[in-house]
């Protein structure tokens, strides 16, 4: 334990026990507006244990090991969240009985309640060891203390980037080069985003045939949306690569002709426009030269 | 024949009776009045759809309440679009019922299709520019009227085809392979950009801001254009014109309407135009700075 770290533990119980107006007795060892949170910190309606008491303080950060800010959690988060019915040891079991062990149980602890989900996150790459980094468990998408449902607006719109968190390779592939990444940026809740066509939990590569992306199942995907779309439906790209040229040839060829024919057409009209200036320009400076 | 008189297309108050040729009838005007309407209001909802970020983006998209209210405005507007489009259909086709517009007529020289002499006429109006010959004799339309005139065709099969494919994508795919639904975004967006960026530089610095009838050639607006203005600007014209196509109006009656128009549009054209330019602008110095820093 850094210093910090036990002055801040050390002095919540003092402040908990001091009165219902905490801002009567303002903590020597930090500065009152560092702390806006504490006044919450009572055990509300879901049982927090006494947690909040040092978790809600933003002095938990600091640690041995730098500064950890998911540590900090306040009674304000948990209440905003779809869990604030829930106690703290629903989830961090094992805490109550052995103290702080670092460990991630997310999984195990989520599964109490979301037992298909587990399934099909272990079922899908995401369940999956990987050489490209660790595997991404529940907190990683949904969060820890912040758990909405995946209907709320915040949680649908955000999605396409805690996605790009880890698949940056997102990047080459902007909102803007498809119709379904231009509506979700500019707040459309209707419109497919990211798990609506790679699923939510049982993610898998669309080469993967149980995807629902495979070539046999891709049309199924869009016609959820798009009823009677035709088999042609499914050829239409949603990841365009960026860049002034797509890849696609024949999209390439699109982009082409029509620069072209804009880079003509002010060409020519633009130097028509700047002769008629100067030749305005001369005649108005002038005017005698003009012949009557 | 210079333009030394201050009478312009509409006359000033208290002025002798001029005599004036009918340019464009009612319906004409109508169809100009409501595809400019509708192309500002597809320009001011498609363009902050397509560019987000861009610093005007947002106070638009509080115009339109919000982003499905900038889409909703852009597809109402698009219908507007393919109505002017229809407007033009009844012209000709009335034209043609009437006997008004014949073949031979629209091969002629005063049809608003190309034909040789343009090309001719470009060239000669380039050596005009550079002091170098005389003004083309032009007939009823000057090449770049013509140009405006097909420009508006292509762009609206271009743009309006595109657009009708991401508004309908099943029904597209059902007769389009699904790449072309991806190109259509490519077309409808370059063709967006063309199109702006010529009515707002081209199209206004050469029919609208030209010294002569500065700020706007009320002419599209009011219809009629003065014989003394066919004379300097469409001496081929004016040669062949029947001298019963000309009537005197008493001057300084100018059509109020037809400027409350043209001066509105006129406003929304050079604001969409300022705005254009200023995004060049701090594109170009974003890149810039980019270049700079590596």
């Amino acid at each position: 334990m850094t210093l910090a770290l036990a002055a801040s533990l050390a002095m919540p119980p003092a402040r908990a026990s001091a009165s219902p107006s905490p801002s009567a007795s303002p903590p020597a060892t930090a500065p009152a507006s560092s702390v806006p949170s504490v006044p919450s910190a009572s055990p509300g309606p879901g049982d927090t244990n006494g947690c909040v008491v040092c978790h809600g303080l933003p002095q938990i950060v600091h640690t041995q090991s730098g500064d950890r800010p998911e540590l900090w959690v306040t009674i304000d988060r948990i209440q905003a969240s779809v869990h604030a019915t829930l106690a703290c040891t629903d989830c961090h079991n094992p805490l109550a009985a052995t103290g702080h062990p670092v460990m991630d149980r997310a999984v195990g602890s989520c599964a109490t309640c979301h037992v298909a989900q587990q399934r099909a996150w272990a079922a899908g790459a995401h369940g999956r060891p990987s050489d490209e980094g660790p595997s991404p468990t529940c907190v990683m998408c949904h969060s820890a203390h912040d758990v909405v449902p995946p209907k709320d607006p915040a949680f649908r719109l955000g999605l396409s980037e805690r996605c790009a968190q880890c698949h940056s390779d997102i990047d080459q592939y902007p909102f803007t080069s498809n119709a379904l990444g231009m509506e979700t940026h500019l707040g459309r809740l209707d419109i497919a985003t990211c798990d609506d066509c790679h699923a939510a939990h049982e993610v898998l590569p669309p080469g993967d045939p149980r995807s629902p992306l495979s070539l046999t199942d891709r049309l199924a995907t869009c016609r959820s949306c798009h009823t009677g779309a035709p088999d042609s439906f499914a050829q239409i790209q949603i990841h365009v690569a960026s860049g002034p040229l797509p890849a696609d040839p024949r999209l390439r060829l699109a982009t082409l002709w029509m620069l072209i024919i804009l880079i003509v057409t002010f060409a020519f009209f633009g130097w028509l426009t700047a002769l008629g200036i100067r030749h305005e320009w001369r005649r108005t400076r002038a005017p005698d030269t003009e012949g009557a | 024949m210079r333009a030394t008189a201050t009478v312009r297309g509409l006359g000033a108050p208290g002025q002798a009776p001029q005599r004036v040729v009918r340019r464009f009838s009612w319906w004409q005007r109508a169809t100009h009045a409501l595809l400019a309407f509708a192309v500002f209001g597809l320009i001011l909802t498609g363009m902050p759809l397509r560019y987000p970020n861009a610093f005007w983006a947002s106070p638009l998209f509080v115009l339109w309440r919000s982003q499905a209210g900038a889409a909703a405005v852009h597809k109402v507007c698009a219908v507007l679009f393919f109505a002017a489009a229809g407007m033009h259909l009844v012209t000709i086709a009335s034209g043609l019922a009437t006997g008004k517009v014949r073949l031979r007529t629209l091969f002629g020289p005063d049809s608003i299709l190309p034909n040789p002499k343009d090309v001719r006429d470009v060239r000669q109006h380039i050596r005009y520019l550079k002091g170098l010959g005389p003004r083309p004799e032009f007939g009823r339309f000057a090449f770049w009227e013509k140009f405006d005139y097909l420009a508006e065709i292509w762009g609206l099969l271009v743009i309006g085809l595109s657009g009708l494919i991401m508004w309908f994508p099943v029904p597209a795919a059902r007769v389009l392979p699904g790449w072309v639904v991806n190109a259509a975004l490519i077309f409808h967006s370059y063709e967006a950009i063309l199109a702006m960026a010529f009515l707002f530089t081209v199209h206004f610095f050469n029919t609208h801001l030209r010294p002569e009838v500065f700020p706007v050639d009320p002419v599209i607006f009011t219809g009629d254009i003065p014989l003394r203005e066919v004379g300097e600007r469409y001496p081929g014209w004016y040669r062949r014109l029947d001298p019963s196509a000309s009537r005197a109006v008493p001057g300084g009656k100018p059509s109020p309407i037809a400027h409350v128009i043209a001066e509105t549009y006129m406003a929304v054209g050079i604001g969409i135009m300022v705005l254009v330019m200023l995004t060049a602008v701090v594109e170009a110095a974003r890149f810039l700075v980019a270049l700079i820093r590596g």
